[in-house]
C-alpha cells in the first residue's frame, strides 16, 4: 500500500469524493481504491499474509475437528484442568488488554482531555475487538454457540459470577459497538446515524465505566470458585477482584501503546499527520498512567500476601516464580515507564508497554493454568490447542488490520463529518 | 547559603554511602554463613522479625496481619507521593543567553 500511496494521490481514501469529482463506491472503499489485480498484487507481496495463510491452512481444519469431535480431540482438557488456553489466554488475557476502550473514552469524553482525541478511536476499537474475540475464544471453548443466551435469558443464575460476567460482557460489547459506529457512519457517509450516536455518547461512556469496572473485577472473582485449587500466592479471595481490575488499567493502556506503535511503523500510510505528530506525546502521557497504576497494583499485591499471611510461600520455588513474575511483569516496566516519562523517551515507554502486555498475559496464564492445581500434575496444552489459539488470534489481527486500513480510526475523515 | 546546602548534601551522601557499605557487608556475611542461600536468609529474617510465627488465636492472627498491612500502607503513603513526584518532575530546560 505504501507503493500505491506514493504513486496515486487519491490513495489512501480519506474523502467521499474522488479527484475527478465522482463519489467513491462502498466496493471501491473496501478495495482501498485499488483495482482487484492491484489489491491482490499488494496482498501477496506482504510476507505477513503468507504467514496468515499458513496458520489458517492448519488452524481452520483443527477448529472444524473441535466442533465435530469435541473439545477432547484438540485439547488436554479434563476435570482437573477444565480451563485451557482458550480461556486462559483468550478470555482472561484478552479482556484486560481491552480495557483501553473505557479508559480513553472516559479520559476524552468525561474528563475533557482532548489531547488524547487522536488515539481515542483506536483505543475504542482495541477494546471492541478484544472483547469480541474474547467471546469468540469462549465460543470455541464452549462449543454449542447457539446455547449462549441460556445463562442470560433461559437458565438464569443471578447469584453466580458467571451470570454477571455474561451480562456485563454482552452489554459492554453492545456499548463498544455503538462507540465505534461513528467511524463507520463517517466512512459510509450516513451522518444522521453519527449524530444519533453523538447524542448518546455521554451515557455510553458512563455505561462503559460501570460495566467494564465491574466485570474486570468479576473475572478475578471467578477464581474464588476454586479456592483450594489455585496456589495461594495467585489467589487472594478478598483481593482477587481488585488485582484483576487494577492490572487491567495498565494492561489496556499498554496495549494501546503497542498497537499504535505497530500501526505507525507498519501502516504509516494510513495515519494522518495529527496522529503521527501527537503519538509520542500521547505515549508518554499513557506511560505516566501505566506507571502510577502499576505501583498501586504492586502494593495491593503485597497487602494481599500480608492479609493472607503467605510470607512463608515466598521462600519456596513457587514463591521465586511469583516474585519473578512481579519483578519482570510489573516492577521492571513500572520503572521503565517512570524513567521514560521523566526523560521524555517515547521509545522506552513503548518497550515498557510491550513488557507490560507480556506480563499481564503471563499473570493470567499463571492464575488460570500454571498455578492451577499446583499440587497435582502440570498440564501441558495439546499442540492443536496452541494452534487453534494462534489461529483465532490471527483472525483478530486480520480483522483489526482490515478495519484500521479502512475506517477513520487513525486518520480524520475529510469533507462533511 | 548555597555553600551550606552543598555541605549538607555531601554529609548526607557520605552517611548513605557508609550505611550502604555496612548493610552490604552484613548481608554478604550472613549469606556466607548460610552457604549463599538467599531463601534461607529471607526465612531467618522473617522468623526474626516475627513475619513468620505460630499464631494460636484468631485475635492474634488478625492483630498480626493487620499490623503488617498498616505498616505496608504507611510505607505506601510515603512511597506513592515520592514516586508521583519523580514521575511528574520534568527536567527544566536551561536558558541560553546569546
Amino acid at each position: 500500500m505504501r507503493f500505491f500511496s506514493h504513486q496515486r494521490p487519491e490513495i489512501p481514501i480519506v474523502d467521499h469524493i474522488k479527484p475527478d469529482g465522482t463519489q467513491w463506491t462502498i466496493k471501491e472503499k473496501l478495495w482501498l481504491g485499488l483495482s482487484s489485480p492491484e489489491y491482490f498484487k499488494q496482498f501477496f507481496r506482504n510476507p505477513i499474509n503468507w504467514l496468515m495463510i499458513a496458520i489458517f491452512a492448519v488452524g481452520a481444519p483443527l477448529i472444524l475437528q473441535r466442533y465435530i469431535y469435541g473439545l477432547g480431540a484438540v485439547t488436554h482438557a479434563s476435570n482437573d484442568y477444565p480451563w485451557g488456553l482458550f480461556l486462559g489466554f483468550g478470555l482472561f488475557g484478552m479482556v484486560p488488554l481491552s480495557a483501553s476502550g473505557f479508559m480513553l473514552g472516559t479520559t476524552v469524553e468525561l474528563f475533557g482531555r482532548k489531547d488524547f482525541h487522536p488515539i481515542e478511536r483506536l483505543a475504542l476499537l482495541n477494546g471492541l475487538l478484544g472483547y469480541f474475540f474474547a467471546v469468540l475464544f469462549l465460543e470455541v471453548d464452549l462449543g454449542m454457540w447457539w446455547r449462549l443466551p441460556y445463562p442470560m435469558f433461559v437458565s438464569l443464575g443471578p447469584a453466580a459470577v458467571l451470570f454477571l460476567v455474561a451480562w456485563h460482557v454482552a452489554t459492554y460489547l453492545s456499548v463498544q459497538i455503538a462507540e465505534v459506529l461513528p467511524a463507520f457512519f463517517e466512512w459510509i457517509g450516513w451522518l444522521k446515524g453519527k449524530r444519533i450516536i453523538r447524542k448518546m455518547v455521554l451515557g455510553l461512556t458512563i455505561s462503559g465505566i460501570i460495566l467494564s469496572t465491574l466485570h474486570q473485577g468479576a473475572l478475578g472473582a471467578l477464581f474464588t470458585y476454586a479456592p483450594a485449587k489455585i496456589h495461594p500466592l495467585w489467589l487472594s479471595t478478598n483481593f482477587q477482584w481488585i488485582h484483576f481490575f487494577c492490572s487491567s488499567i495498565f494492561a489496556g493502556l499498554s496495549m494501546v501503546i503497542v498497537s499504535s506503535t505497530l500501526i505507525r511503523n507498519f501502516a504509516g500510510w494510513r495515519c494522518d499527520d495529527v496522529f503521527k505528530n501527537s503519538l509520542d506525546d500521547i505515549t508518554i502521557k499513557l506511560g505516566k498512567g501505566c506507571s502510577l497504576a502499576m505501583i498501586t497494583y504492586l502494593v495491593i499485591k503485597i497487602v494481599a500476601i500480608a492479609h493472607d499471611q503467605e510470607w512463608a510461600y515466598l521462600l519456596t520455588g513457587w514463591g521465586s516464580y511469583y516474585l519473578l513474575e512481579l519483578a519482570v511483569g510489573v516492577v521492571l516496566p513500572m520503572f521503565m515507564f517512570a524513567f521514560a516519562v521523566r526523560n521524555n523517551m517515547a521509545s522506552l515507554a513503548r518497550f515498557a508497554a510491550f513488557i507490560s502486555v507480556i506480563g499481564i498475559i503471563w499473570n493470567r496464564l499463571n492464575t488460570s493454568m500454571i498455578a492451577y492445581n499446583w499440587q497435582l500434575y502440570p498440564e501441558i496444552p495439546h499442540w492443536k490447542e496452541v494452534w487453534i489459539t494462534v489461529t483465532i488470534y490471527a483472525l483478530y489481527f486480520l480483522t483489526y488490520r482490515f478495519i484500521v486500513y479502512r475506517l477513520p480510526i487513525v486518520y480524520s475523515w475529510k469533507g462533511e463529518k | 547559603m548555597e555553600n551550606r546546602y552543598f555541605t549538607t548534601g555531601k554529609i548526607l551522601l557520605a552517611t548513605g554511602f557508609i550505611m550502604c557499605i555496612w548493610v552490604g557487608a552484613a548481608v554478604l556475611n550472613a549469606l556466607s554463613y548460610l552457604n549463599w542461600s538467599v531463601s534461607e536468609l529471607a526465612g531467618q529474617y522473617m522468623a526474626a522479625t516475627g513475619m513468620i510465627k505460630p499464631l494460636h488465636t484468631m485475635v492474634d492472627f488478625y492483630t498480626h496481619i493487620k499490623g503488617i498491612e498498616y505498616l505496608i500502607c504507611v510505607a505506601f503513603f510515603v512511597a506513592f507521593p515520592t514516586f508521583y513526584q519523580y514521575v511528574n518532575k520534568v527536567k527544566k530546560r536551561s536558558q541560553v543567553r546569546k
